[in-house]
């Protein structure tokens, strides 16, 4: 499952109109089973890029298998934040560097991580920017990021679409902002946060 | 004569203080057992008197000469720190009206900051040397640098990106010829090789104690003659730190010394000789990618076992991470702080990483970090970060 390939056909609109602030962040959010494509108003209209759902409900089963093996994406250590995708996560666990990169090239498609298990650490790349990920869980990017935000915060971030890196950042909602729930684990960034991060958008 | 270094550095430095080898000696050197157990003792004495301490401070400090081979123990000033100790020193030239220091292009800019503060108000200029294509410095392009405007000649025994001495006999022989004072910073120096040579013709020679087995908090300033009479005829606000404020520096001064006896137990020939030998190890393996940039001289004679590289299209804070997770090893990763060497090295950014191979460190640990370093290239992705 490539995420690319369902955020193609997407409306990318990035309207707002389903209180996700970005398309490719309902994309993801949809994979992860926290939204439904139905929530998307140009989607069900048959407004998006394919006249029907079934393309987009097709190419999402093809990966819904790997989310629910309650494995994780990437797990945060030292870090103020994680980024669990199941419920049994504990968040300090130690990452196992090739499931975390078939994980995060499912997500991201074939040849997107580079990763050298026996040092236990992992590259990608995610809009425009490195992430390099240790089994320790510590998350480094070397790049420039927006004031007051973990490179761990940015990954987070990126992975749901509710910053976008190469667009305006969307103001912060609090020191917990950075951190996600899913499947009942951190708080932070929830359907209320993504709600009001989409009215400060015009759609 | 030295002893067996092996039977030494076991007795001196257990491998069971911690797993992870140690490969940034050239921020801060491991500190022998020795060194630890003066650091200890003297807290375990109780209190002492002012006179006691003064005692106290004049034998070590003799201690230190005879370590440091300088016949008089009060040519040693104690400081804080390398900036604390050379602050002290501009302060007291900066009263000159000579308006130009001489640095090389591979100073840390710390050695550089205590001057431009001190001349803040007038118009200072800094002459920088650039090195040769091979990062190695001519002597002629020191003496054309240095005149009679000079106001101090400021430069390291040995640069940390180059891994080479600067030839710092004909740096002294110009400053000389002119009249100017030659600061030496022997930060990287003063735990790899004797330096009582550079002692005897610098006029100001400083290094700190963590650089030389000892703990953190004190630096040694050791002037020359001219500098030390020049000193003395100062004002007395003006002069370089009272006996009063090295007083309090006495406990890092007696665990240096110690940890100055062990490396004269070890002695230089034997640093020396397991320095080669680690190097040889590190270049066996990483010299010949032309993905790993190896800053310096490639060959291990030419050079000390400091050893400053990039790999092409990863971020030294990356490879960093990846030498400490995949092979245990603490190196030094980032900015060197030389914004200098950034001008004169072309596609040198200024970070870069750092092994520091010392005789504290073995073979096997070496061939683990190269064997990770070598590996590492795998983690590019076709463009630089």
């Amino acid at each position: 499952m490539n995420i690319q390939r369902i955020y193609n056909l997407m409306p990318g609109a990035d309207c707002s109109a389903c209180f996700v602030p970005y398309c490719n962040s309902l994309a993801r959010r949809v994979l992860l089973k926290l939204n439904e494509f139905e929530e998307c108003p140009l989607l069900t209209s048959g407004r998006g890029r394919s006249e029907s759902l079934e393309p987009l409900r097709s190419a999402a089963s093809e990966g819904v298998w790997r989310l629910e093996r309650r494995s994780i994406a990437i797990v945060g250590t030292r870090v103020a934040a994680s980024l669990p995708t199941q419920d049994n996560v504990r968040p300090f666990d130690v990452i196992d560097i090739p499931r975390a990169k078939e994980l995060l090239e499912g997500f991201l498609g074939a040849g997107s991580v580079r990763a050298l298990p026996r040092l236990g650490v992992l590259r990608t790349k995610l809009e425009d920017r490195f992430f390099f990920i240790s089994r320790d869980g510590r998350v480094l990017t070397v790049a420039e990021r927006p004031p007051g935000m973990s490179a761990l915060g940015i990954l987070s971030k990126v992975l749901w679409g509710s910053v976008n890196l190469k667009g305006p950042t969307i103001p912060e909602h609090g020191p917990d902002s950075a951190r996600v729930r899913i499947g009942g684990v951190q708080g932070g960034n929830t359907r209320r946060g993504s709600c009001e991060r989409a009215s400060v958008r015009s759609p | 004569m030295a002893e067996d270094v092996d039977a030494v550095i076991r007795s001196e430095f257990p491998r069971q203080r911690g797993n992870r080898s140690y490969f940034d000696s050239d921020s801060a050197t491991l500190m022998p057992d020795s060194a630890l157990r003066a650091l200890h003792s003297y807290y375990e004495r109780g209190a002492l008197s002012y006179a006691d301490l003064s005692d106290a401070l004049r034998v070590e400090k003799e201690r230190l000469a005879a370590l440091l081979g300088i016949k008089r123990s009060d040519s040693i000033l104690l400081c804080t720190s390398v900036q604390d100790a050379i602050s002290r020193v501009a302060s007291a030239l900066s009263k000159t009206r000579r308006r130009s220091i001489t640095i090389s292009a591979f100073e840390h800019e710390d050695l550089v900051k205590p001057w431009l503060r001190e001349m803040r108000q007038r118009s200072i200029n800094i002459r920088v040397v650039v090195p040769k294509e091979d990062c190695s410095f001519s002597a002629d392009s020191f003496a054309s640098a240095i005149d009679e405007d000079t106001a101090a000649v400021l430069v390291s025994h040995i640069a940390d990106l180059f891994g080479a001495k600067l030839p710092i006999d004909a740096i002294s022989k110009a400053a000389k010829e002119s009249g100017a004072p030659l600061v030496v910073d022997l930060t990287r120096s003063c735990f790899r090789v004797d330096v009582s040579s550079v002692l005897e013709v610098a006029d100001v020679a400083v290094f700190p104690s963590h650089n030389a087995l000892g703990p953190f908090g004190l630096a040694v300033c050791v002037l020359g003659d001219r500098m030390r009479e020049s000193l003395e005829s100062l004002p007395k606000e003006e002069r370089p730190p009272a006996h009063s404020y090295e007083v309090r520096l006495l406990p890092a001064l007696g665990s240096m010394n110690a940890g100055l006896g062990v490396l004269r137990r070890i002695g230089f020939d034997a640093v020396r000789r397991v320095e080669l030998e680690l190097m040889k190890v590190l270049f066996e393996k990483t010299s010949n990618s032309e993905d790993i940039a190896i800053h310096g001289p490639k060959d291990p004679n030419a050079r000390v076992g400091l050893v400053c590289f990039n790999i092409r299209g990863l971020a030294p804070e990356e490879v960093g991470l990846a030498l400490e997770v995949g092979a245990e090893a603490v190196t030094f990763c980032g900015d060197l702080g030389m914004p200098w060497a950034r001008q004169a090295l072309k596609g040198f950014d200024g970070s870069a990483n750092r092994l520091s191979l010392y005789v504290y460190n073995t073979e096997e640990e070496v061939k683990m970090v190269s064997e990770a370093i070598f590996e590492l290239k795998e983690l590019r992705m076709g463009e630089a970060t």
